[in-house]
């Protein structure tokens, strides 16, 4: 659901990529506390009288902690991941194919802000490397398949868990739900961008957006909980299981 | 069995990419399928066209091969990209003594 240059005019472009930078900057400063720890500085002393040893702390001091080395790792496997999960477009009806956007299966995995960071490098790296996506659109795709994914998925992921947890499938089915509606809320978002562009009239648009990306959808939801369900199976720290994802 | 690591990931990032992806519908995807519907696929223009267009490695004459290069090219840049921006966000540094 790459949109290419020309398709959106100059003021969705820059409004979009405003909205995106925004977003991206935002994600930025909350998933930093993620990788820091707080950590007593002391000083050393020399001997004194009386003696004080080294006990009190003369100040603090962040520093990366082991965590967040091993979570910068794990985000860049998460990205590559994503990056080549995506190259696989897998057929639906009709001569029409889809691929996997990542959002929420990265949002899961490492949390809603590491997941938009990720998916913005993927995508940025698509449109660099490969021309996929266009330039001026970037904004515009970071919006549809970065934002609406991670953030918006999570969110949705977190009420749908809420309204479930009582029952015994209900943390994957929530994943499934929010998986899938992400695909929608993406297509809608770029089907109102391309109305708003004049490229082409909103209903007919999305009326015909949805009819694809409602399939679409279910091949996303069903990759993003194999692939969650294999890490969990094999004891990857996931995002999904803890309340609190700032700690992923 | 032993505990995932995000090397796992990447190492199954790059079979997916070089050998999966090579089995990928070439079927248009659902933006496209609606803009030819509804003809403005033509709209589109490509002023940057990238350095590995259509994700085919440049200069290899067999498409299967330069596909497959430029799966594990793509996984490696995005690999690249993530690692580069921690480390350069988050300095990686072990723990100071003095301020």
């Amino acid at each position: 659901m790459h949109i290419p240059d020309g398709f959106l005019n100059h003021g969705v472009s820059v409004v979009s990529a405003s909205a995106a930078l925004t977003a991206v900057g935002f994600a930025l400063r909350q998933a930093r506390q993620g990788f820091l720890e707080k950590a007593p500085v002391f000083k050393a002393r020399f001997a004194t009288f009386p003696p004080s040893g080294n006990a009190d702390a003369q100040g603090w001091q962040y520093h990366v902690s082991k965590w967040g080395q091993q979570k910068m790792w794990r985000m860049a496997g998460v990205g590559s991941l994503i990056f080549a999960a995506q190259m696989v477009n897998f057929p639906i009806a009709g001569g029409t194919s889809g691929h996997l956007l990542g959002g929420v299966l990265a949002a899961l995995i490492l949390g809603p802000y590491e997941a938009l960071l990720i998916i913005s490098a993927v995508l940025l790296v698509q449109a660099l490397a490969f021309g996929d996506g266009g330039i001026m659109a970037l904004g515009a795709n970071v919006v549809n398949m970065g934002l609406v994914g991670t953030l918006g998925g999570y969110g949705c992921f977190i009420l749908l868990r809420n309204i479930l947890k009582r029952y015994k499938f209900g943390l994957w089915t929530s994943a499934w739900g929010a998986a899938w509606l992400s695909v929608v809320v993406a297509a809608a978002c770029a089907s109102a961008e391309l109305a708003l562009s004049g490229t082409a009239p909103f209903m007919r648009v999305f009326s015909a957006m949805l009819e694809y990306h409602m399939v679409i959808g279910l091949g996303e939801a069903v990759i993003t909980v194999v692939i969650l369900r294999a890490l969990a199976r094999r004891n990857f720290p996931l995002a999904m299981f803890s309340g609190k994802h700032s700690k992923f | 069995m032993k505990r995932l690591q995000g090397i796992h990931l990447f190492l199954g990032a790059l079979i997916i990419g070089g050998f999966v992806s090579l089995f990928a519908s070439a079927s248009p995807d659902g933006l496209e399928k609606v803009a030819e519907e509804q003809n403005f696929l033509s709209q589109g223009i490509a002023f940057y066209k990238g350095v590995m267009q259509d994700y085919a490695f440049p200069r290899i004459a067999d498409g299967r091969l330069a596909a497959s290069f430029a799966g594990i090219a793509g996984t490696l840049l995005v690999c690249a990209v993530l690692a580069g921006a921690g480390r350069a966000l988050f300095r990686l540094k072990s723990p100071r003594e003095d301020q």
